[in-house]
């Protein structure tokens, strides 16, 4: 079954920039508690799953301090974002600045499709230590590619159709997981906030600029508002969730927090229903199974959007994404390799290209807005020209 | 292209995205037909190991396995046996490899809910020890964790007189509280924990093995060789190395590091009389100012019994009780102020000093500080009306 909804977002396309769009722009509409949705399901997925651990190793106990930091950077991130997808910002950018938009759109699409790569590893390392037992790499590729192509290349709206289905199961069995959890744990092992000096906070925070701005493919959607602020609660629970994990992560394990691959999986282990009807791991492989999936699938659609702006077709991007997610983790020696690259250097290179990104997204988003302001006011006798 | 070929792609690409259901089976089948939820083999062809003992001699890693082994009987009789299997060999996969070779199954590490070390096989990274078991083999973070002085194989086969596998002892006496008074179980995770913490040091329940006074009585006559666990002592590790710490400074000191404690505190009076409290709750409370520690212990107890009294009803309330709870307490703190001496000793950090000042000082806390600390502790012990 279709959906048509019509916004007075799509309303204000103008002639020229409908033709960078490709006239997607109506397809492409999801309303905020859909968007919410989104933000649960994809936008925090890889910082409550493999993160923790790899935050753990670099910031010891400052693992809460840097999440708090790093939460707080990509709730502004994602608010630039969402402004820039809920003005309709994309069609008077393209507009106003072709080259720009298409020199935007090109990093956006690129950006994205190394991110989704990276992330499709992450994923493939943790199902191949977590879930498949002796089974070939190719298998778990396979069967890990087919609905994040599908769902790719379906389309924003299917995916969000899809988190909207999914959520409140995930939300359920998450809450269900956290309440139940049985473990020893000490808060105290959040302190010292000092455990570096703070340029070293800094200096080792960045490398994981990776995992900022997840949430940059909705940048090419639009928002649809409904009148209960479905967006601002979505986020809100789903940035809540991910510091309550980073906080229960170090209460539980502390200096060994390094050790743990996947924190999600390990905090469905200590339940206190384990007693009485076993191991309850598969709650929490469900959920992230289901979560890096939509997420990959958003990072898809995402890159295939950005080269339809910038090149005028999805197909390069969709090719490579479909190329690189099959190709890389097999090719490579290790998946792990390129996790682990993740965290190098190029984490300083990612923090930058994200805000970069962001904060293209949240000026046009100001702009687009004034624009609609002024369109707004009745005009002026001295005769003020829209842009 | 011609308008049929164009309405066959369209009709063919809306049959291929039309159901959101295919995602929803595509994701079921990856969990069902290629994960553990369909990878179970017949519990004909697996060791269920409940137990498992490792020791470090010249020759490498000795490693017993406690397993459970399930035969099919006639009809809908199923026969279950136990056997201790030893292997040696340079790490700790190939002696389980070559457990599984001897015993023509294959070893699942996923039902082990405990593991008996010896000293020795502490002096071993022990991340290097834990790691491999829990991310390859499965192992449990709940895993309780123990020690012995006996070979970790003589522990696990030993024949006691209520269940013909230790482990179940091990684990019901350690997790019911049954064990040494004051004795709390440590989980894989909680030993890595503590372990890695800046303290370095955790403490874990020592398992002696004793023959009985008498060897329990069968309709067949005395039941010879069964012998008794005995958990009183701890043993202490730190770093590489381990000393044991004997029973009522183990349960002064577990009262003080761990939160849930249980069991039973006994007070001889001065006057003679004997008072039996039973530990309902410990709550332990250090404060870090400097490099100075203080530590304050609270200890609610229910009272068990009172011998050699002036026979008149015994209360809560009672001036006996009262004395007895104030010689609890200065008995607590004297073990304490042992402790600590100990720790100072040893070189070990078995009070967490060191810990509680880092979360105060950060960063410019100097490593190996454990002299320079100043300590000093009170208790208060509390009896409550509790049966």
């Amino acid at each position: 079954m279709k959906t048509d909804i019509s916004t007075s977002v799509s309303a204000d396309i103008l002639p020229a920039a409908s033709a960078h769009l490709g006239g997607t722009a109506g397809r492409n509409t999801v309303y905020d508690s859909q968007a919410a949705c989104l933000v649960f399901c994809c936008g925090i997925v890889f910082k409550i799953s493999s993160l923790p651990g790899l935050v753990a190793s670099e910031m010891l106990s400052g693992t809460l301090w840097l999440y708090l930091f790093m939460i707080a950077v990509d709730v502004l991130m994602f608010a630039a974002v969402s402004s820039y997808a809920s003005t309709g910002a994309d069609a008077l950018f393209s507009s106003r600045s072709p080259v720009l938009f298409r020199a935007f759109s090109a990093l956006s699409s690129a950006w994205l499709l190394l991110k989704g790569v990276i992330y499709f590893c992450y994923t493939v390392v943790f199902l191949m230590v977590d879930l498949f037992v002796a089974v070939p790499p190719y298998v778990v590729v396979l069967a890990l590619a087919a609905p994040v192509l599908y769902l790719g290349c379906k389309g924003v709206v299917s995916i969000a159709r899809c988190a909207e289905l999914f959520t409140p199961v995930l939300l359920l069995v998450f809450v269900a997981n956290l309440a139940l959890l049985d473990a020893d744990m000490d808060a105290g092992r959040n302190l010292p906030l000092e455990a570096m000096p703070p340029e070293e906070f800094f200096k080792r925070g960045f490398l994981f600029g990776m995992w900022l701005g997840d949430m940059l493919p909705l940048a090419f959607s639009s928002i649809k508002r409904k009148k209960f602020p479905y967006l601002v609660v979505g986020t809100g629970v789903s940035y809540v969730l991910v510091a309550v994990v980073a906080l229960i992560a170090v209460a539980m394990y502390g200096a060994a927090l390094p050790y743990v691959y996947n924190m999600v999986i390990r905090l469905s282990g200590f339940n206190k229903l384990s007693l009485e009807i076993g191991r309850m791991e598969w709650a929490a492989i469900f959920i992230v199974i289901v979560m890096a999936m939509l997420s990959l699938s958003l990072h898809m659609w995402g890159a295939a959007e950005g080269s339809r702006r910038a090149f005028g077709s999805p197909l390069p991007a969709r090719v490579m994404f479909a190329a690189g997610m099959i190709a890389v983790p097999l090719a490579l020696p290790s998946a792990h390799v390129l996790t682990e690259f993740s965290v190098t250097e190029f984490g300083y290179a990612a923090t930058g290209i994200s805000l970069l990104l962001a904060l293209v997204c949240g000026a046009e988003g100001i702009r687009a807005r004034r624009a609609h302001k002024r369109k707004a006011t009745p005009p002026q006798e001295d005769g003020g020209e829209e842009t | 292209m011609t308008e049929r070929t164009r309405k066959i792609k369209a009709r063919l690409r809306d049959r291929f995205f039309r159901t959101k259901w295919l995602v929803v089976l595509i994701v079921a089948a990856v969990i069902l037909f290629f994960g553990r939820a369909t990878d179970i083999r017949s519990l004909n062809q697996s060791a269920l190991v409940i137990g498992m003992g490792i020791d470090l001699s010249e020759e490498g890693f000795d490693v017993s396995t406690l397993s459970v082994v399930v035969s099919g009987g006639g009809g809908s009789e199923t026969s279950r046996s136990y056997a201790v299997h030893t292997a040696t060999g340079a790490t700790i996969s190939e002696c389980l490899d070559e457990i599984s070779q001897k015993m023509g199954l294959i070893v699942s590490l996923s039902h082990c809910n405990v593991l008996v070390l010896s000293p020795e096989t502490f002096s071993v990274r022990h991340g290097d020890i834990f790691d491999p078991l829990i991310s390859v083999y499965s192992l449990p973070e709940q895993a309780v964790v123990t020690a012995t002085e006996e070979e970790p194989s003589d522990v696990l086969g030993a024949k006691t007189a209520t269940t013909d596998a230790s482990a179940f002892l091990m684990q019901s006496a350690l997790l019911q509280n049954l064990g040494g008074d004051g004795l709390a179980p440590v989980s894989v995770k909680d030993f890595m924990a503590h372990s890695l913490s800046r303290s370095g040091c955790v403490n874990i329940p020592l398992i002696e093995l004793k023959d009985p006074a008498r060897p329990p009585e069968t309709e067949q006559g005395p039941e010879n060789g069964v012998k008794e666990l005995v958990m009183e002592r701890n043993l202490v590790v730190h770093g590489g190395e381990c000393f044991v710490l004997e029973k009522e400074l183990a349960q002064a000191t577990t009262m003080l590091v761990r939160k849930k404690v249980y069991g039973r505190i006994s007070v001889i009076l001065d006057t003679g009389e004997a008072a039996e409290f039973r530990v309902l709750d410990a709550s332990p409370e250090t404060k870090a100012s400097g490099m100075s520690v203080h530590a304050s212990l609270n200890c609610t107890v229910s009272l068990l019994e009172v011998q050699g009294g002036d026979g008149e009803r015994v209360s809560p309330t009672s001036d006996v009780v009262s004395r007895a709870a104030k010689k609890a307490e200065e008995e607590l703190a004297e073990r304490l102020a042992l402790c600590h001496e100990i720790s100072l000793r040893e070189g070990a950090d078995l009070l967490h000093l060191q810990e509680a000042v880092y979360r105060v000082t950060g960063y410019t806390l100097p490593e190996d500080c454990l002299d320079d600390i100043a300590f000093s502790c009170s208790v208060k012990v509390s009896v409550k009306e509790e049966g």
